[in-house]
């Protein structure tokens, strides 16, 4: 098992440094620059280029980035936040997304495990309607767009939770965005859930469980569920995907101060070092969550790691 | 195991390709001036062939002319805009600079462009005559980082189809994109804007200056430039009504020429809430927070802003936002009362001698610093001699040239040393600028932060981390800088110590500007009572005309679509 995952952080460290590189180099090809005031004369610019180092070339730069990375400096803004150590701008902004990502993810799939499992056992019935209703929506209605019906009918309309984000009431404020982020995750893992539970109810083994009298309970959570899982791991690379690039809208309607606006803003401007930090903030959070998921599944299902560590 | 590296680099190439926002037909604007390449080398970089038959086209006057005659402003600003925007009427924007006479510019130069969808006509004829063509083919560059720019050219499309029936292809970029085309002559006809630095028309006019390279690669008028010469170095400088014609006529000339058409001037719509009073617009300078007042018995007022604070560096800052939250924290010489007039604020009287050329400012004794010491003439002389260094290289550092302080231009490229800078400390509480000609719109520009003061020894002992959070920071004007949430909020209460201070009590306690980039959420909020101040976007005045607390205003941003004379691919 060790030796599995040593193999797996190697290679996600590896990624992350190709990842650097493909986001300098697409950074290099990225129209327009920092310094987009329309009041700048070329002559200007160009003292600007010099002053913050961007007339050298590529690979000087590069390597100038990735030394100082390595030393935790990630360089400062150019717009953004003029000047400012980029590692203490994002630094903020990143708490604040993981912990509505990470909740939203939470409630998403403990939600849609729920659905899914209930809909299974329950096959054909308003339950599985209701799941199967659910699940459709939550796949095809954009995030961008259920955040803002959440805000206008939940937040302005019944004023249950507020509509943006305050930074005195952090708890609350959560509440918006985390459902929003939610509803992509529980749609997903709620339909797999569902056809995998019955595919797996439907099988010969559980037929002999049951014909062995095991309880209802225990053939579900021990024998029915397990196998569930394992499908259900491999769709949560997908879903973080979604839950990443939904962050940014949900982010942006919500008003919350985190990474996905910074993102937006710092592309939208050309803030190259930031841009390159938030991007990469993403990626690593990505890789790590592949990782984790990779782990689990050694650890779900003994026949991976066994059949991975052989190859 | 191989799926996810991959899957890894997809999810990064995904995120800045989907945010990069390249909406654009052509790809032209990726390809002309990558990072490496750019500034320095942007000139060998540039495409140089000419497409000769484009520019014939686009210097053909009455082609241009038929085209400006083409566009129903005034629907365009009524129907398309309706956020409080009017039609242009010549280059130069209204209720923004006022002559000696104290009357609008405006007013006195009249207005110089109409809808006229028969002499339109009859100029496309003439054109097609003269270039010995059927039918123009256009297109129409705009920017799509907020939604104006698409719905006007939109518009616009529309009706040349209409009235002159040319074809319009719309090319839709995003501004940085924009910029790039338009500096390297990629283009044919891009919609763009100008805001002033400064309650003068030679803002705007300067722009179109034949030495102005970088914007109107394709306006050269040795008239033009010799008329705006004479008005601002030359023999009219000194006179303020020889100067004025001079102007007026420069601007004639310009409109006549077709160097650009103008197309609308910038409103705004927001919503005000009706207990909140005291926000001071103005059109060619820094919108004024410091004198907020509320009926409301908690005396704290939050603003919606739709762009983010860059720095609280006034030397660094180049956005609206940065200047407005500075302005309540530092403030200058002077300040604009709400008609945009300069009223004494850290000098509380100045001299002006004879010649117009020596100024004398006389700073408050009463003005002091947070941290006890005194606002000293020392100040001012340490802070433009900043805004004015080199190695600084600040963006408006070119505003001191603009008034003619002396040796600004100098000190700046390194030949003089920064104590030549026309700006010298008589005494602790004395300032003496001295500029090389009279210039009348210098005292109110002295509200502008980049004028702003900034102690020496609080600078030097912060340096790299000065301005980057409320401790890094020096106050003298009303309000302090309480709470610095990145990204999102900031709050401002009242200085203790400012010199005002005891004539502060009715004005809000506090001030809290949030930064919300989704408009509807922001308007959302307000109706529910907790924003203020919440600026809308064009879709969503439909929505809130009718609230209370919709109001309009004028800005200062004057549109216009550049023609590019020499079309390059």
């Amino acid at each position: 098992m060790s030796k599995y995952i040593i193999k797996r952080v190697l290679i996600s460290i590896m990624t992350l440094a190709a990842i650097v590189f493909v986001l300098f180099l697409m950074l290099d090809f990225m129209p327009g620059s920092p310094f987009n005031d329309e009041k700048l004369t070329a002559a200007q610019k160009a003292l600007l280029y010099t002053k913050y180092g961007l007339d050298k070339p590529f690979f000087v730069r590069f390597v100038k980035y990735v030394l100082a990375m390595l030393k935790g400096d990630l360089g400062n803004s150019y717009v953004l936040n003029k000047n400012k150590a980029v590692s203490e701008m994002i630094k903020a902004p990143l708490g604040v997304s993981i912990k509505v990502g990470a909740m939203g993810m939470l409630l998403g799939t403990v939600l849609g495990l729920g659905l899914g499992i209930a809909a299974a056992l329950r096959h054909n019935t308003w339950i599985d309607t209701l799941c199967s209703v659910v699940s459709i929506l939550g796949v095809s209605v954009p995030a961008y767009v259920f955040a803002l019906l959440l805000a206008y009918f939940v937040g302005f309309k019944l004023g249950w939770i507020p509509i943006l984000w305050n930074s005195k009431n952090v708890a609350k404020s959560m509440i918006g965005p985390m459902i929003a982020l939610a509803m992509s995750p529980m749609a997903n893992v709620s339909r797999f859930t569902r056809s995998e539970l019955i595919d797996v109810l439907g099988s010969d083994y559980i037929l002999l469980v049951q014909a062995k009298g095991v309880r209802q309970k225990d053939l579900i959570m021990k024998h029915a569920l397990r196998n569930t899982l394992i499908p259900i791991i491999t769709i949560m690379g997908p879903i973080l995907v979604n839950l990443l690039t939904g962050s940014m809208v949900v982010e942006k309607v919500f008003g919350v101060p985190g990474i996905g606006t910074m993102m937006v803003t710092a592309i939208q401007s050309n803030d190259y070092n930031v841009t390159i930090a938030c991007a990469f903030v993403y990626s690593a959070m990505y890789i790590v969550m592949m990782l984790i998921i990779d782990i689990l599944y050694g650890i779900i299902d003994p026949r991976i790691r066994v059949a991975k560590e052989g190859s | 195991m191989s799926f996810k590296k991959p899957l890894a680099l997809a999810l990064a190439l995904a995120l800045l390709a989907g945010c990069s926002g390249g909406s654009g037909s052509a790809s032209a604007g990726s390809a002309s001036a990558p990072a490496s390449s750019a500034a320095g080398s942007e000139e060998a970089a540039a495409p140089t062939t000419q497409n000769e038959e484009l520019s014939k086209q686009y210097s053909n006057l009455n082609f241009r002319l038929a085209l400006s005659y083409a566009i129903d402003r005034q629907q365009i600003a009524d129907l398309v805009l309706k956020d409080g925007s009017v039609p242009a009427e010549g280059f130069v924007p209204k209720e923004f600079a006022y002559g000696p006479d104290g009357k609008d510019y405006r007013e006195t130069a009249g207005n110089l462009l109409a809808y006229d969808p028969d002499k339109a006509v009859e100029y496309l004829n003439k054109a097609k005559e003269e270039l010995g063509v059927d039918n123009f083919s256009v297109s129409l560059l705009y920017e799509t980082d907020s939604e104006a720019p698409g719905k006007v050219s939109a518009a616009i499309q529309e009706m040349w189809q209409n009235v002159l029936g040319i074809n319009v292809t719309l090319v839709s970029k995003t501004k940085k994109e924009r910029l790039d085309l338009m500096n390297n002559l990629t283009y044919e006809i891009g919609l763009t804007r100008w805001g002033p630095d400064y309650a003068d028309p030679q803002t705007y006019l300067d722009l179109f200056k034949s030495d102005q390279t970088a914007y109107n690669g394709y306006y050269f008028n040795p008239d033009y430039d010799a008329l705006l010469n004479k008005a601002e170095t030359g023999e009219d400088a000194a006179d303020a009504e020889a100067r004025w014609a001079d102007m007026i006529a420069a601007e004639k000339m310009f409109v006549e020429d077709m160097g650009a058409i103008p197309v609308f001037q910038n409103g705004g719509a927001m919503l005000i809430n009706p207990a909140v009073s005291g926000i001071e617009f103005h059109n060619a300078a820094v919108d004024n927070y410091r004198k907020i007042k509320t009926t409301e018995a908690d005396k704290n007022v939050t603003v919606a802003i739709n762009a983010d604070l860059n720095t609280m560096d006034h030397h660094v800052a180049t956005d609206g936002q940065s200047f407005i939250m500075q302005s309540m924290v530092i403030g200058g010489l002077v300040s604009l009362d709400a008609d945009g007039q300069p009223v004494p604020d850290l000098a509380e009287s100045w001299d002006i001698s004879e010649d117009g050329t020596v100024y004398t400012f006389h700073i408050r004794p009463d003005a002091n610093w947070s941290n006890g010491t005194p606002v000293t003439a020392q100040d001012f002389v340490y802070a433009w001699q900043r805004l004015d260094s080199g190695d600084l290289q600040s963006e408006y550092a070119f505003l001191l040239e603009t008034i003619c302080v002396k040796n600004a231009h100098e000190v700046f490229d390194g030949s003089a040393a920064p104590e030549d800078l026309g700006i010298k400390a008589i005494d602790d509480k004395t300032l003496e600028v001295t500029l090389t000609q009279p210039v009348g719109f210098m005292l109110g520009l002295m509200s502008f932060p980049s004028f702003f003061p900034l102690n020496q020894e609080f600078f030097e002992a912060h340096k790299d981390s000065y301005a980057q959070s409320i401790d890094d920071i020096l106050y003298c004007g009303p309000y302090v800088f309480s709470e610095w949430v990145e990204n999102s909020e900031y709050t401002f209460t009242k200085n203790p110590a400012y010199w005002d201070a005891a004539n502060y009590g009715d004005y809000a306690d506090e001030v809290v500007f949030k930064f919300i980039s989704e408009a509807q959420s922001a308007a959302l909020s307000y109706q529910q009572g907790e924003l203020d101040v919440v600026t809308l976007t064009g879709d969503l005045v439909d929505q809130y005309g009718s609230d209370p607390g919709f109001t309009q205003r004028l800005q200062g941003y004057a549109w216009r679509l550049n023609v590019n004379q020499i079309v390059k691919e």
